[in-house]
């Protein structure tokens, strides 16, 4: 008789733990729940005829962005407040916005309107991103540079819509290239590395890099060094190049594996991005390859020591590189006909001359159309614009161009390579081990 | 005689150097956590180790004014408690049950449930993503507490286990003897006994849900639901940083883990003691 008690009992407890949970789910249904039928299948609701469109953002927290997105944002409710409404979602970190997109892409509820910061999501996602090509009439066409399209298209599609051009070069400092007796930057990579050779016998540690987050510091150099031959120029504008056995990409390679070793910080292995601005920011570095974007962080005393920004120089990469490309823009992946156009409005509205005109004095960020211009920027950021113009070889940058796992390859590469536990070619080999697999 | 004082005052010494190491390693992080939330950006990238110029709690006032924390403190509170106390009631009568009955499918069932603990974190994300949607729990805090009190689930089971098998099975037939049934055998004498089991369980389950970034990520969008993990990102962006706010936000973060770790460690130590002898 006990026995069988406790059969029942057992069976009971059992059961009420799948109860329990089930009543968990179950009451969250009928009570305070967000309606996630339709704000995640179709990520917005519709309220009369105000049509909302979900945005998640990264521009958040200490992005340099935020400023200028809240202006934004509270401009176009203003101007659309009996059309549209947005809903933002916020994503702060870049890499957390491109993990959840990952996530909402396999289970094909994207957003409204995606901006991944520059990271490629075009191919990985085009299949649910819209074709904007025939949406984009010719004025917004001729707004924007040949290149910045070119960027986010794909076989003749659009998939993105562009609001800034990367001009990056690198950035150093004067006092301590004059300590070193250098006085102008390097025409070559050979001059280069005598000049890193001499701001070591100064004491001056020569460039900041990095290894984490796909190593943007590093791997700027990298691109820049594969792009000074023709061949290497046309594979620094290829998109999703599959082949990096190269003999270009292999030297540079083995050029910045001899940066690693030699050149940079203990702490570039490993580290991220602050960590090489850091130690630029404190005079430990005297190079650092990055865009104009940091620029308003050389003028900000709680980072920097007053009067850091005029010792501040801007120089082509070695043998007249730049990166002059366009940057991947706006997505839209509404799913019906009303959404879509309150996307392209929005994003219409974000790409905007006005927008763009207070992005490049709000962030430092270049606009993607050529005409936008202001007088009150800081004057590094128009010298970096000036490079830009009149560079001998324009290329684009890695995170635009080649697959997101190989990105993400680069971070796991690094390592290795700076330690000496891989060679330049097997650095080569296992980047285009993870583009096969594309 | 001299020699043997000598002996001892070494011996007394190498255990004050042993001791003084350890709490250099465990509280010296934190205490540079805390330093480091009243200095600038300046003095953390120029001194990292040097005590803060002035003590301004500047640092505290941009945390908050960059992210929704005091939001997100709530938030993880409550999805932490209620998730730890989901967690520990139902794993602890399902552990009870694997701990003292004997039933057909008893050794798959506990294989079942402990084998999640193999299960990659991020094999789960979509999922779990797309479950949660379909019930209408995304982007709410019942979705993450379901999710955690799930998460810990294993770890959970194999300490309480554990612990109620280290607990005499006499006394429990001292209770039947005396006309207690099974419930109340359970909650009145088997479940105080095992305080010490339950404790440990419920601190490393609060400490899974309070530390969890990537679910609370994936499940969410707004900040009614978003948890104090995510705040932290708010400082750091790809091109943007600042330390003193971050280490500000820091500190505020890790002050209930401490704080929970600290009045509750005697538990956590009778427990793990019992287990290991008894176990």
């Amino acid at each position: 008789m006990k026995k069988s008690i406790r059969k029942c009992l057992v069976a009971l407890l059992t059961c009420s733990m799948a109860v329990s949970l089930f009543v968990g789910c179950s009451k969250e249904k009928g009570g305070t729940a967000p309606d996630t039928e339709s704000s995640n299948v179709n990520n917005t609701e519709e309220t009369g005829k105000i049509v909302e469109i979900s945005f998640p953002t990264s521009w958040v927290g200490v992005s340099t962005n935020t400023e200028w997105f809240n202006d934004r944002l509270a401009a176009f409710n203003e101007q659309y407040k009996d059309k549209y409404k947005v809903v933002v979602e916020e994503i702060a970190g870049d890499q957390a916005y491109v993990d959840k997109m990952k996530v909402l892409y396999s289970s094909n509820s994207l957003p409204d309107v995606i901006s991944a910061g520059g990271y490629n999501l075009i191919d990985p996602m085009k299949d649910q991103l819209k074709d904007l090509t025939d949406y984009i009439d010719a004025d917004w066409k001729a707004a924007n540079s040949e290149v910045c399209w070119n960027v986010n298209s794909r076989d003749g599609k659009i998939y993105g819509i562009p609001y800034s051009r990367q001009v990056i070069g690198y950035f150093y400092n004067k006092d301590l290239f004059a300590k070193a007796g250098i006085t102008e930057p390097a025409k070559t990579w050979d001059e280069f590395f005598v000049q890193c050779d001499k701001l070591l016998a100064a004491g001056i540690t020569p460039v900041s890099m990095d290894t984490a987050d796909s190593g943007w510091l590093t791997s700027l150099i990298l691109g820049a060094m594969v792009a000074s031959t023709d061949e290497g120029e046309q594979f620094m504008n290829t998109s999703l190049p599959s082949n990096y056995n190269t003999p270009e990409f292999i030297n540079a390679a083995a050029m910045i594996q001899k940066m690693f070793q030699k050149y940079t910080t203990s702490d570039a292995i490993g580290g991220k991005y602050e960590n090489g601005a850091s130690n630029f920011f404190m005079e430990q570095t005297a190079i650092i390859a990055n865009g104009p974007w940091m620029v308003s962080d050389f003028y900000d005393t709680a980072m920097v020591e007053e009067g850091f920004a005029d010792k501040i120089g801007t120089a082509m990469f070695p043998e007249g590189v730049m990166y002059n490309s366009g940057k991947i823009g706006f997505h839209i992946a509404s799913k019906t006909e009303d959404k879509l156009n309150a996307s392209l409005d929005f994003v219409r509205f974000l790409t905007s001359k006005e927008s763009q005109q207070k992005m490049l004095e709000m962030t430092g960020d270049i606009p993607s159309d050529v005409t936008v211009t202001s007088d009150t920027i800081y004057p590094i950021i128009n010298e970096v614009i000036e490079n830009g113009n009149n560079a001998a070889r324009n290329i684009n940058d890695f995170q635009s161009l080649w697959y997101a796992n190989v990105v993400d390859e680069i971070s796991i590469q690094y390592p290795l390579l700076a330690q000496g536990e891989i060679t330049p070619e097997k650095f080569a080999a296992a980047l285009t081990k993870a583009a096969e697999k594309n | 005689m001299k020699n043997k004082g000598i002996v001892v005052a070494f011996q007394n010494l190498i255990r004050w150097i042993y001791l003084a190491f350890f709490v250099l390693i465990s509280i010296g992080p934190l205490i540079w956590i805390v330093m480091s939330s009243f200095k600038s950006n300046k003095e953390i990238l120029s001194s990292a180790f040097a005590m803060p110029g002035s003590f301004n709690f500047s640092g505290y006032k941009a945390a908050l004014d960059l992210a929704p924390i005091f939001k997100f403190y709530g938030n993880s509170l409550f999805i932490g408690f209620v998730s730890t106390t989901l967690n520990i009631i139902v794993v602890s009568m399902a552990a009870y049950i694997l701990a003292r009955c004997c039933f057909k499918g008893k050794t798959i069932l506990t294989l079942l449930l402990s084998s999640s603990l193999l299960i990659p974190t991020s094999s789960l994300l979509m999922p779990i993503y797309i479950i949660m949607t379909k019930i209408g729990l995304y982007d709410s805090k019942t979705g993450l507490i379901i999710v955690y009190a799930a998460l810990g689930l294993p770890a959970s089971l194999f300490i309480i286990k554990s612990y109620f098998q280290s607990i005499p099975v006499e006394l429990e037939e001292a209770a039947y003897l005396d006309g207690a049934g099974f419930i109340r055998t359970y909650f009145t004498i088997v479940f105080p006994i095992a305080k010490s089991g339950l404790a440990t369980a419920a601190i490393l389950q609060f400490l899974t849900a309070w530390n969890e970034f990537m679910f609370a990520l994936i499940l969410t969008k707004s900040t009614n639901a978003r948890t104090l993990p995510l705040a932290l990102n708010y400082f750091t962006s790809q091109f943007s940083f600042n330390y003193t706010a971050m280490f500000a936000a820091l500190a505020m973060v890790i002050i209930p883990s401490i704080l929970i770790y600290t009045l509750l460690q005697e538990q956590i130590t009778d427990s793990m003691v019992a287990g290991s002898i008894k176990g």
